[in-house]
């Protein structure tokens, strides 16, 4: 199908271009969102990615996916904007040990759904690009490592300890909240 | 490497970030502007080199025929005088060149059509 639709849009029909705008737009808003935490930097991201990937239709030459190849523009977009606005809010936290993370989401589980998701989102949140975008593409886009390693152009072992640096810190930084949060209650 | 189910489900469980509603409109229509502002520069391009060879195709009948009569410019015979036609001719093509060489350079990205 896509090969199908790539052909129409080079021989002219830029309509056809919306096939893939309406099939990758939420893919595109989220791991933009992953790297750069911020709506209206996000949405910059994926529209000129959109833009750069239909002005450069004629140079993919289909030995991946589509989705690989825009997800490889779409990346490296969202670190340019990353950097042109250099956003570097992240906080240090201490790392924590590994039972430590099996009692944080023992505690995550006992409170309730919506304070979950508030926690659990902010943790993310704070988490540096790389780490987030790793943590993104392997947990919840569920790619492998090897399309993650395409995606980004990383090395498999940078991929393994930014996914491991990524889950410590995630866990870190829930830590921290949950502690805040048990002090204002006390 | 193993996915951590925890991890995983936790994940799942965060805010996951839309694009706009009229997201979609926007990308479209921008792409609709490029690509009209593009097929008009195409052609404006065909048109530059079309002219670039009739020049260049009509300066050489008009110099070669200038050069068999005996045609004269402030009483100087100009088959007798050949700089006098060779040195406009040269300034016409190198200008000429000049243009060819920018919109070579902006067909290649590197310059914008207003440097042509």
């Amino acid at each position: 199908m896509e090969s199908i639709v790539i052909q129409k849009v080079l021989a002219g029909q830029t309509d056809a271009f919306h096939y893939f705008v309406n099939k990758y737009k939420n893919y595109a808003f989220a791991l933009s969102w992953s790297i750069l935490k911020n709506d209206h930097l996000a949405e910059e991201a994926a529209q000129e990615a959109f833009i750069k990937a239909f002005e450069k239709l004629s140079s993919f030459r289909q030995a991946s996916s589509f989705q690989t190849w825009f997800g490889r523009i779409l990346i490296n977009e969202s670190f340019r904007i990353a950097q042109k606005n250099n956003r570097q809010d992240h906080l240090w936290v201490e790392e924590i040990p590994e039972n430590q993370m099996a009692a944080i989401e023992d505690t995550v589980r006992t409170i309730v759904e919506e304070e979950q998701k508030h926690y659990i989102s902010k943790a993310f949140k704070q988490l540096p690009p790389q780490e987030s975008l790793a943590l993104e593409l392997f947990y919840i886009k569920e790619h492998s490592i090897r399309e993650i390693k395409t995606l980004t152009g990383w090395s498999i072992s940078k991929i393994k300890m930014l996914l491991v640096r990524g889950r410590k810190n995630f866990y870190a930084r829930l830590n921290v909240m949950l502690q805040t949060e048990k002090k204002e209650i006390l | 490497m193993e996915r951590d189910p925890n991890l995983r489900s936790a994940l799942h469980k965060k805010n996951m970030p839309k694009p706009p509603e009229d997201f979609e409109v926007r990308v479209m229509d921008h792409l609709h502007r490029s690509s009209s502002v593009k097929s008009r520069e195409k052609s404006y391009i065909r048109m530059i080199y079309l002219f670039f060879a009739l020049g260049l195709t009509l300066g050489f009948v008009l110099s070669s025929a200038f050069i068999g009569d005996s045609f004269s410019l402030f009483g100087l015979s100009l088959s007798e005088n050949i700089s006098l036609l060779h040195i406009p001719l040269a300034g016409v093509m190198i200008w000429l060149f000049e243009k060819i060489h920018r919109v070579w350079r902006f067909q290649k990205g590197e310059a914008g059509l207003s440097d042509i």
